[in-house]
C-alpha cells in the first residue's frame, strides 16, 4: 500500500507493543492478585512443602543454574522457616492490594528463593513457569482497588506476561516432544501414556493399557492442542472460555489418571478471564451476610 | 518502568525459555524446558520404575517412601539422580539420617537396596512377569 519498508516495520512494531500492552481493568488485577498470592500459600504448605523435610537430606541438593550462579545460602531448617514466614506476611499483605509494590516484590524474592531450593535435588518440575512469571510481574502494576473502573497499561503487559507464561507452558512442551523426539510423530506414535500409567496409574485408568491404540489416539490429540495452544491468546468470549474449559478438563484427566494436578499452572488460567465481574456478586453477597445490613427478599 | 523496559525483559526472558527448550535443560530453571513426558518410549520398548527397599532395626523388610511425608526427597528426585547414588551409594546414609530427624519414632533403617523394576513392553502390551534387578545397596552407619 504505497508504504516504505521502514513504515511498515513501524507499525508492525506498534501492534506487537498495543498487543503487549493492551489495558486491563484495576479490578481484574485487584482479583488476579488476591487468587495468586493465596494460591503462593497453599503452595508452599502443599506443593512444594518439601523444602523442610528435604532440608535435611542436604547430600541431594544439586541446585540449578542460579542457584550456582548467585551466592545464595545453602538450604537448612532455618532458612526454610524463615523463608516460610516472610511469604506469609507479605503474600497476605500483597493479597489485601496494600503496598503492592513492596509486599509484592518481597514475595517475589522469598518465592524465587523457595522454588530454587525445591527445585535443587534433582528433579524439576514444569507446572511453575506462569505462576513465577505472575508473582514477578504483579508488583510492577502497582496500586489497583476492587471498586476501579480505570483500565491500565501496565496492568495490560503484566496480564500479557502470565497469559504467555501459561500457554508456552504447553506449546514448548511440544516443542521438547519434538527436540526429543526427532519427530512429533515418534512421540506421539510411542508408549509415552502406557508408561506412564504403568508407573503411576490409577485404578481408574490403568486399564487402558490394554488398549495402546486408544492412547496413541490420546497422545496424537495432546500435541495437536499443545501446538495450537498460542491460538488462544487470540479468542475471544464464548470460544476463549471453551478453550479454558478444554485445557482445565486435561488437567482434572490427568488428575484422576496420574496424580498429576498442574495446578500452579491451572491457577494461572484466570489472568484469562474477566475477573472484575466477580467483584459486585462478592460485594452483594458480603452485604447480605453483614449484620445490620438491609437484606433483600 | 516504561513500556521500552517491559518488553525488553520480555523478550531476554522468552529468548531463554526458548533456549531452554532447545538445549532441552532443567538449569535455566524458571525458564528451562517444559519436558514433562517428552521423551520418547518405545512400543516394544521397557518399563522401568526404581524404587528403595530397606531393613528395618525391628527386623522389617519395608518400601522406603519417596515423597515429602517419608523421607523428603522423592521418587523423581532418586531417579535422576540414579548415576550418582550408584557411583557414590554413602548418599543413601542422607535418607537415612533423614527419616531418622523427621520420625524419629519410626521404625529406623538399617540397610537400603535400591531396586529397579522392569516390564518388558510388545506392541505397547506387556509380556510377562516384570524382573527386579539391584543397582545397590548401602548399610547405614549410626
Amino acid at each position: 500500500m504505497g508504504g516504505t519498508p521502514m513504515s511498515s516495520l513501524t507499525r508492525a512494531g506498534g501492534a506487537v507493543v498495543n498487543w503487549w500492552c493492551s489495558p486491563v481493568p484495576l479490578a481484574r488485577v485487584a482479583v488476579l492478585r488476591v487468587a495468586i498470592y493465596l494460591f503462593v500459600l497453599y503452595d508452599i504448605f502443599f506443593l512444594t512443602d518439601d523444602v523442610i523435610p528435604m532440608a535435611y537430606a542436604p547430600q541431594f541438593y544439586q541446585p540449578t543454574l542460579i542457584g550456582r550462579v548467585l551466592p545464595l545460602p545453602e538450604p537448612t531448617v532455618a532458612l526454610a522457616q524463615t523463608l516460610q514466614i516472610v511469604i506469609i506476611v507479605a503474600a497476605l499483605v500483597a493479597a489485601t492490594g496494600y503496598l503492592p509494590r513492596v509486599a509484592g516484590w518481597t514475595v517475589a524474592v522469598a518465592y524465587f528463593e523457595w522454588m530454587i531450593i525445591s527445585q535443587g535435588y534433582g528433579y524439576v518440575s514444569h507446572d511453575h513457569l506462569a505462576l513465577m512469571v505472575a508473582v514477578a510481574v504483579l508488583p510492577t502494576i502497582g496500586r489497583a482497588r476492587f471498586g476501579e473502573r480505570d483500565s491500565s497499561e501496565a496492568a495490560g503487559w503484566a496480564f500479557r506476561c502470565i497469559q504467555v507464561a501459561t500457554i508456552a507452558t504447553y506449546f514448548y512442551s511440544a516443542v521438547v516432544k519434538w527436540v526429543r523426539s526427532g519427530s512429533p510423530a515418534t512421540w506421539a506414535n510411542g508408549a509415552v501414556f502406557i508408561w506412564a500409567l504403568m508407573r503411576r496409574g490409577s485404578d481408574m485408568f490403568r486399564w487402558l493399557t490394554d488398549y495402546p491404540w486408544v492412547l496413541i489416539i490420546a497422545q496424537w490429540g495432546l500435541l495437536i492442542i499443545e501446538f495450537l495452544s498460542p491460538v488462544v491468546l487470540f479468542l475471544r468470549r464464548r470460544a476463549l472460555y471453551a478453550a479454558v474449559a478444554m485445557f482445565l478438563g486435561f488437567h482434572l484427566m490427568t488428575y484422576l489418571a496420574l496424580g498429576i494436578h498442574f495446578l500452579p499452572t491451572v491457577v494461572c488460567w484466570l489472568a484469562f478471564l474477566p475477573l472484575e465481574r466477580v467483584v459486585p456478586v462478592a460485594k452483594r453477597w458480603y452485604g447480605s451476610i453483614r449484620p445490620g445490613s438491609p437484606a433483600r427478599a | 518502568m516504561g513500556v521500552s523496559w517491559r518488553l525488553g525483559v520480555t523478550l531476554v526472558a522468552l529468548a531463554i525459555l526458548t533456549l531452554g527448550q532447545i538445549h532441552d535443560t532443567n538449569d535455566y530453571f524458571p525458564l528451562g524446558s517444559l519436558s514433562q513426558y517428552a521423551t520418547p518410549r518405545d512400543m516394544d520398548g521397557a518399563v522401568r520404575s526404581t524404587y528403595i527397599m530397606a531393613d528395618t532395626v525391628s527386623g522389617d523388610h519395608v518400601r522406603v517412601p519417596l515423597h515429602k511425608d517419608g523421607v523428603g526427597v522423592g521418587r523423581a528426585d532418586i531417579e535422576s539422580q540414579l548415576d550418582r547414588i550408584i557411583d557414590d551409594p554413602s548418599l543413601l546414609q542422607g535418607l537415612a539420617d533423614a527419616w531418622a530427624e523427621l520420625h524419629p519414632d519410626a521404625d529406623q533403617y538399617t540397610a537400603f537396596y535400591v531396586l529397579r523394576e522392569t516390564t518388558q513392553l510388545k506392541d505397547g502390551l506387556k509380556i510377562g512377569e516384570p524382573t527386579v534387578e539391584e543397582l545397590t545397596t548401602w548399610e547405614v552407619r549410626r
